[in-house]
């Protein structure tokens, strides 16, 4: 399992489960070649984890995504796009320690983004970088 | 300079609207410039030599219509968010189905839709960081990208760019 942990640090897959204390719906956006989806913004100790990947196994949205089972992302904050019509609803769960957290499984195409990385955590030497396809 | 490098400005070339300048005046194309301003069925004409003064004159005035777009573009695309909150505020507290949510995102798309198709140059985000600073409120990458609709994946390189573009500049 790969661990990803860093600013900018993406996944891309078919389906993913996605953890975060707090979740919030952000916007209805479309972006070339994704296409329309739900942006949603994942505020303090946040996961993304790959269930599904990508058929073919390349990447749709940024040439550097991670996209291999099981990764994960984790991170105090994330961005991540689900090509879905519907918005998806939350559910509670357990999470770290006594603290509750928001939890969806996406079964859609799903891009997922560290936007802030974990305080503590040493920035990436060089940093991480996002090269978007079709660009 | 030549006669042949210059151009003449005829009264007809404004469809007989009213000139303020003697028609029979050759101004060379290189470093002139003609402002028309139209109010009502009068259009006035002014023109004159470009220099350093009216130069800067001319930066500010494009750069502020640029930036005017994207204000433009923020405030329509907040807008658009907030539409697309409120409906979802609406089926999550089942005051609409979900049918109805998603007939509605079908039926009016451009009303909540945010395209994010803008690409970025060095000028345009040289502009844009200059509204962000005016702002001051810490926005990430995702957020500068919906709230402009811009793709945001060549910063670095275009941060790179500036950078050295202010140190020629300086120079």
């Amino acid at each position: 399992m790969t661990k990803a942990v860093h600013d900018n640090s993406s996944i891309e897959c078919l389906a993913a489960e996605i953890i975060s204390r707090k979740i919030v719906p952000s916007s209805f956006v479309n972006i070339e070649p994704i296409g329309r989806c739900f942006s949603y913004k994942c505020y303090r100790n946040s996961e993304a984890t790959i269930i599904k990947e990508l058929q073919p196994k390349e990447p749709v949205h940024n040439e550097f995504s991670l996209l291999d089972i099981n990764t994960k992302l984790e991170c105090e904050d994330l961005f991540v796009l689900v090509n879905k019509k519907k918005p998806y609803k939350y559910s509670k769960i357990n999470h770290t320690g006594r603290h509750k957290a928001q939890t969806f499984k996406t079964k859609e195409y799903t891009f997922a983004k560290i936007s802030k990385q974990i305080h503590c955590i040493p920035n990436a030497i060089p940093p991480i970088k996002v090269k978007l396809i079709n660009e | 300079m030549e006669k042949e490098n210059k151009f003449l400005i005829k009264e007809s070339t404004f469809n007989g609207s009213n000139l303020s300048f003697d028609s029979d005046d050759y101004i060379s194309p290189s470093d002139s410039f003609v402002f028309a301003i139209q109010s009502k069925d009068e259009i006035n004409i002014v023109h004159g030599q470009v220099n350093d003064y009216t130069e800067n004159i001319f930066h500010i005035l494009q750069e502020n219509h640029e930036k005017e777009t994207f204000y433009i573009k923020a405030i329509k695309n907040l807008i658009k968010q907030k539409e697309y909150l409120n409906l979802l505020y609406q089926v999550s507290n089942e005051f609409i189905s979900e049918e109805e949510f998603n007939l509605e995102l079908d039926k009016n798309e451009e009303k909540y839709l945010i395209n994010i198709n803008e690409k970025l140059t060095s000028r345009k985000l040289k502009l844009l960081s200059n509204i962000i600073d005016n702002l001051e409120e810490p926005l990430s990458e995702d957020e500068v990208s919906e709230m402009f609709s811009v793709r945001t994946n060549r910063i670095e390189k275009l941060l790179y760019n500036l950078d050295k573009y202010d140190e020629s500049s300086s120079r």
